[in-house]
């Protein structure tokens, strides 16, 4: 009788209880997906994932800002980016060298971008062009003479 | 009445259980990633929905310098970030404007809204 009144009233609620867990742990998995699925990454995807922020902050600098404004937040971003990073390292020199307004500092700078990611050293136009595209203000939004070869 | 008390040891024990799970199991969730992870990933996805996605875009704000922080205001506005993807372009341009940048125009706001992120 102790027995049975011990199983009622302890371990069924106990039993009830844990179960209700699992169910509740189920639940507040799907509550949130960006959580969620952010959780569910590896190590390295979410690190790749924490520079984002940054990049968005510079790519809207680079889109609509003046040129001082987008310098510094280049600055801050190449200080941020890993060195692994080098297509994204070499992006934010090829920036850098297309709103400096000196020829010698552009061709300076582009050779840095290709030492960050080599396979922009061929195709140094193209991927100047890509970063002029997506700049919506002067100075920046064209290619420098020095891309185009009309530089000496 | 005994049989009252053993039913609501019963209900009592599944709401704790349920809601202590639930707690337990988000704040692990919580904990595997940082809020800048979770700004990246909402960046990355197009429209997310998430309740915690707000207080997240404050704790990366709160790393950044002056000028930085209403840059990521118009990327939060035009992403719609914290409005589960709806772009507020009056917020956007309103921010735009105040920073004195040299375009605020919709169309220049919209492609801020395309570049993609992965």
């Amino acid at each position: 009788m102790k027995l049975h009144a011990i199983a009622l009233w302890i371990i069924g609620p106990l039993a009830v209880g844990a179960a209700s867990t699992l169910l509740g742990a189920s639940a507040a998995k799907s509550k949130d997906a960006v959580v969620r699925d952010t959780a569910s990454l590896g190590a390295a995807e979410r690190k790749h994932l924490e520079t984002l922020p940054g990049r968005a902050i510079s790519d809207a600098a680079w889109a609509l800002a003046d040129v001082d404004t987008a310098r510094k937040v280049l600055q801050r971003e190449l200080d941020r980016l890993p060195e692994s990073d080098g297509p994204a390292r070499a992006r934010t020199f090829i920036r850098f060298g297309i709103i400096d307004p000196n020829p010698d500092g552009q061709a300076a700078v582009f050779s840095l971008a290709c030492v960050e990611d080599p396979s922009v050293c061929d195709r140094m136009k193209e991927a100047g062009e890509r970063e002029t595209v997506v700049r919506l203000v002067a100075p920046g939004n064209h290619l420098p003479l020095s891309l185009l070869g009309g530089h000496p | 009445m005994q049989r009252g008390l053993l039913a609501a040891a019963y209900l009592g024990a599944a709401l704790v259980g349920y809601l202590l799970g639930g707690e337990q199991a988000y704040r692990r969730a919580l904990a595997a990633s940082s809020a800048a992870a979770r700004v990246g990933f909402a960046l990355r996805t197009s429209a997310p929905v998430s309740a915690q996605l707000g207080y997240d875009v404050e704790r990366v704000r709160e790393e950044l310098k002056a000028d930085e922080r209403d840059l990521l205001d118009l990327v939060v506005a035009t992403r719609g970030l914290t409005r589960g993807g709806e772009p507020d372009w009056a917020a956007a341009e309103a921010v735009c404007r105040s920073n004195g940048h040299l375009r605020c125009d919709r169309p220049a706001l919209e492609r801020l809204r395309l570049g993609s992120y992965r």
